[in-house]
């Protein structure tokens, strides 16, 4: 005799009504890099609204969208938390900003949440 | 009896100089072989006369002083904006009527570039599929000529190879065949805009697009052009040709056109075409807001990442091509993407990346 097998975590969320999130449609980045020939957007680092720092360290632990960054002068920073897809993304680039050592161009909200990391 | 040298030199006497003559590649060929590169149709007596009424309005626009609330700049030049220059190379037509060709490709060439804000876009694009592919297949020859509202009309439509995938030669007398991979290696116009008869129009689009395509009539005179604001003085009506407009400039009062006769011929292969001459406003302006490539970039180096932490929405800056989406198809497409692009990037490794219309959708890191 066949019987239910234990749903997914994805069909719980369809069970319970929440159904499949679909992909949030974002903004695009209006920054350039420094030294790019593009003039259509602002020079990176001269930005309003951004921080120009390094990331100094990365913490996260086993919680969920729980990445944090923290920025020279600035202090530690959590990442924004609106979706897995767009908090791993932001976690990717504060490490990649880590590793390569220089200045990303970070813009942090009000709520003292990461909104948006530029790697140059 | 009179040389057309002396004529010519007569008339530019008498007119004060505006520009000056000299020979070159084109004054060099037979009467035949100049008109053979005049590949627009001259109008019949109908469109003549609704040319004719729109030139009327566009005269009487120049004639006022410029408005106060004009959109546009009073003088713009693709070929240096902040230092950048957006218009690829002059290159010349030969023996065929396919100025038609040359001066819708230059359009979509320079308007990718401003577009994208990349001056070292570099693309290259085949004035061969779209005459000898696109053009054949509404009848359009050599001899017929052609007119760019319908030429760029399927840059819309179909798109246009890139040149190494159609190598242009004058009559296609070099035998090349469009490569099959062409879907895979296309640029396509965007919008097209009609900005006939439109002089201010006309300006706005090319200050913010980058070119315009035009039609004008061609005088004698026109041939042996060397530099200055070209005013018809003397000659007769040899035939109508296209240019595309990447510049213009209010004090001087002028177009800055990019021909298809050579670096030889002009200057350097422009000419400055005083406002309101030969119905270069008049008779067919068209100009495109934008051009979407699919292409494989080739190497490119990887100098920006971003996100702001919308689901699925990671960018990467190619140098040269500018800011591209990463695929988003699904959450691990995304991240895989993110995750190479972040490789090169952090390495200082080149990549090369397939993109169609600004997202990347394959990529190989080296």
């Amino acid at each position: 005799m066949t019987v239910p097998r234990v749903l997914t975590e994805s069909e719980l969320s369809l069970a319970l009504g929440k159904g499949v999130t679909a992909p949030q449609v974002g903004g695009r980045p209006t920054l350039d890099p420094p030294g790019a020939a593009a003039t259509a957007g602002a020079a990176a680092g001269a930005a309003a609204g951004f921080v120009s720092a390094r990331i100094l360290s990365l913490f996260t632990t086993a919680d969920g969208r729980n990445g944090w960054i923290n920025v020279e002068g600035v202090g530690w920073r959590r990442l924004a938390t609106a979706g897995d897809s767009g908090h791993t993304n932001l976690a990717q680039l504060g490490a990649a900003a880590r590793m390569q050592g220089n200045a990303a161009s970070i813009n942090i909200g009000a709520d003292d949440v990461v909104r948006e990391i530029y790697v140059w | 009896m009179t040389s057309p040298e002396e004529s010519l030199n007569a008339a530019l006497d008498a007119a004060g100089h505006p520009w000056q003559a000299a020979e070159n590649p084109i004054t060099q060929l037979s009467e035949a072989e100049r008109r053979r590169r005049l590949g627009v149709p001259l109008p019949d007596e109908a469109e003549r006369a609704a040319i004719a009424t729109r030139h009327e309005r566009v005269l009487a626009f120049h004639a006022r002083p410029r408005p106060a609330a004009a959109v546009a700049p009073a003088a713009f030049d693709a070929r240096d904006v902040a230092g950048g220059n957006y218009v690829t190379d002059v290159r010349d037509q030969g023996s065929c009527g396919s100025c038609v060709a040359f001066g819708s490709v230059s359009v979509l060439e320079t308007t990718a570039a401003f577009t994208r804000r990349q001056p070292a876009l570099e693309l290259n694009l085949s004035e061969a599929h779209l005459f000898y592919a696109h053009g054949k297949s509404v009848g359009v020859t050599c001899d017929t000529g052609w007119l760019p509202r319908p030429a760029l009309r399927m840059a819309h439509d179909i798109g246009i190879t890139y040149e190494d995938y159609f190598p242009y030669t004058p009559g296609n007398s070099g035998g090349a065949t469009l490569n099959g991979d062409w879907p895979n290696r296309l640029a396509r116009a965007s919008d097209v805009v009609d900005l006939t008869g439109k002089p201010d129009r006309i300006k706005e689009h090319i200050s913010t697009y980058g070119a315009v395509t035009a039609c004008f009539v061609v005088f004698a005179d026109f041939f042996p052009y060397r530099s200055g604001v070209y005013r018809h003085v003397t000659g007769g009506e040899e035939g109508g040709h296209c240019v595309s407009l990447v510049g213009y400039d209010d004090a001087q009062g002028c177009w800055i056109a990019k021909n298809s006769w050579g670096s030889g011929w002009g200057d350097g292969g422009f000419v400055r075409i005083g406002y309101g001459q030969c119905e270069i406003e008049s008779w067919q302006v068209v100009g495109v807001t934008g051009v979407r490539l699919r292409a494989w970039t080739g190497t490119a180096r990887v100098l920006g990442l971003w996100s702001d932490g919308a689901e699925r929405n990671a960018w990467t800056y190619l140098e040269n091509y500018g800011w591209h989406r990463l695929a988003g198809t699904s959450d691990q497409v995304q991240s895989t993407m993110l995750t190479q692009m972040t490789a090169a990037k952090v390495a200082g490794r080149q990549v090369n990346a397939f993109t169609d219309n600004g997202v990347v959708d394959t990529v190989y890191v080296y």
